[in-house]
């Protein structure tokens, strides 16, 4: 189960649903961000899809971002 | 006696204003901080020169937020404003022992509620203003959240097969100068407009200023000096529970949150949305430690911290309650 995707999901249902309450000048923020969470949280269980459904080799076995960011700080000063 | 009054109350507001700057300065200079990329003494320069400078560049539409959208004018008074200060400041001194991130923001609004509420009853509340306020509570971290989740995947997409590292570590330091600085920039645009927006409720109750008055300019400069002494005397409590404990973060990390953060303080700022740079902050580290992996997060740290959020206005307005009846019982 991709618990970023589910967060995401959450956080979309969230401003979605604080839309109504926001005055009519702001209201595109909430809703705006809603379809940016939903796309994200698309994104996320696409992402972990593939992790968990392609074989190595394909691309999703490549080094992932975390990886990367710690090669960054092991040799940054 | 009331001049008197009045100057003890503005003094009191830049102290808060003073204390705002101490307490938030841990957000402003974490991320700089724990990245090692400035010493924490030239961090703290840093932040406070842009927390100064802030007034230059943004308008003073939070501060009539907080002067005209929180309860109605008729009701403010010396006492009102005294009260609500007081449990602003009470709160806020608190949960900094405590060493928990919450939002002086959120407990000057709550005490100014709390203390108007004492004196006249619920009706006094403008619903629109604390119901734009109350929303962007929830927003204004997922709005952090959310850009700084995107920039980190964009720029791990840009640097993903980029082959000399050192040299791409050493344009991330540069670049968290900048967002730092951003950052500090937006603070000291909403975190000061609060203050001043105190100021503006205060002299328009003394009569000073008519209803429809701006923010003199003399106003400005205090509050942005209050705040940028106060992050120059910051305390470092609450640097290692936003820098460390809520996620780890790295140069690039700390890059995104800090121009998240600094983006939705920004746009927050011009719209005239007093938000918690706090929470903003915090919502932006989140979504750095989601784009790594979600269990990045210390979600128990960052469950402490919504927990004092919720408590925030609720806890400053009882405080600015008790504070107006003991006044009033005196007076």
């Amino acid at each position: 189960m991709d618990r970023r995707g589910l967060f995401f999901l959450a956080s979309a249902a969230v401003s979605i649903a604080l839309a109504p309450a926001t005055d009519a000048k702001h209201r595109w923020v909430p809703e705006w961000l809603a379809l940016l969470y939903v796309v994200l949280a698309i994104l996320s269980f696409l992402d972990y899809w593939s992790r968990h459904h392609l074989p190595p080799g394909t691309g999703a076995a490549e080094p992932q971002p975390p990886a990367r960011d710690e090669e960054l700080t092991r040799t940054g000063r | 006696m009331e001049t008197l009054a009045l100057w003890t109350v503005i003094l009191i507001a830049l102290g808060f204003d003073f204390v705002n700057g101490f307490h938030d300065s841990a957000n402003s200079i974490a991320t700089v901080v724990s990245t090692r990329v400035l010493s924490p003494r030239l961090a703290v320069v840093w932040a406070a020169f842009f927390n100064f400078i802030a007034f230059l560049v943004f308008g003073t539409h939070v501060a009539n937020a907080i002067a005209k959208d929180v309860v109605h004018q008729d009701v403010l008074s010396i006492g009102v404003v005294f009260a609500g200060l007081v449990g602003a400041i009470a709160w806020g001194l608190i949960t900094f022992w405590l060493a928990l991130p919450t939002s002086s923001s959120h407990a000057l609004v709550g005490g100014l509620a709390g203390a108007a509420v004492a004196k006249a009853g619920t009706h006094v509340l403008v619903i629109n203003g604390i119901r734009t306020i109350a929303v962007f509570i929830v927003l204004s971290p997922l709005i952090g959240l959310a850009l700084s989740f995107v920039l980190m995947v964009v720029v791990y997409w840009f640097t993903y097969r980029y082959e000399r590292v050192e040299r791409l570590n050493r344009g991330f330091r540069r670049t968290q100068l900048v967002s730092a600085a951003a950052y500090s920039l937006g603070h000291g645009a909403n975190d000061a407009q609060k203050t001043m927006g105190v100021i503006l409720a205060l002299l328009i109750a003394a009569g000073h200023l008519g209803k429809h008055a701006g923010v003199p300019l003399w106003v400005v400069i205090a509050c942005n000096a209050a705040i940028a002494l106060g992050t120059l005397m910051g305390g470092w409590r609450i640097v290692k529970t936003m820098g460390s404990r809520l996620t780890r973060l790295q140069p690039v990390g700390g890059s995104c949150a800090e121009t998240a953060a600094a983006a939705t303080l920004f746009f927050t700022s011009y719209a005239g949305i007093p938000v918690s740079t706090t929470h903003t902050i915090t919502g932006a580290i989140v979504g750095v430690g989601s784009a790594q992996r979600l269990s990045a997060v210390r979600w128990g740290v960052a469950g402490r911290v919504v927990w004092a959020w919720v408590l925030t206005i609720p806890g400053a307005a009882i405080v600015a309650a008790v504070t107006y009846w003991i006044v009033a019982a005196l007076h």
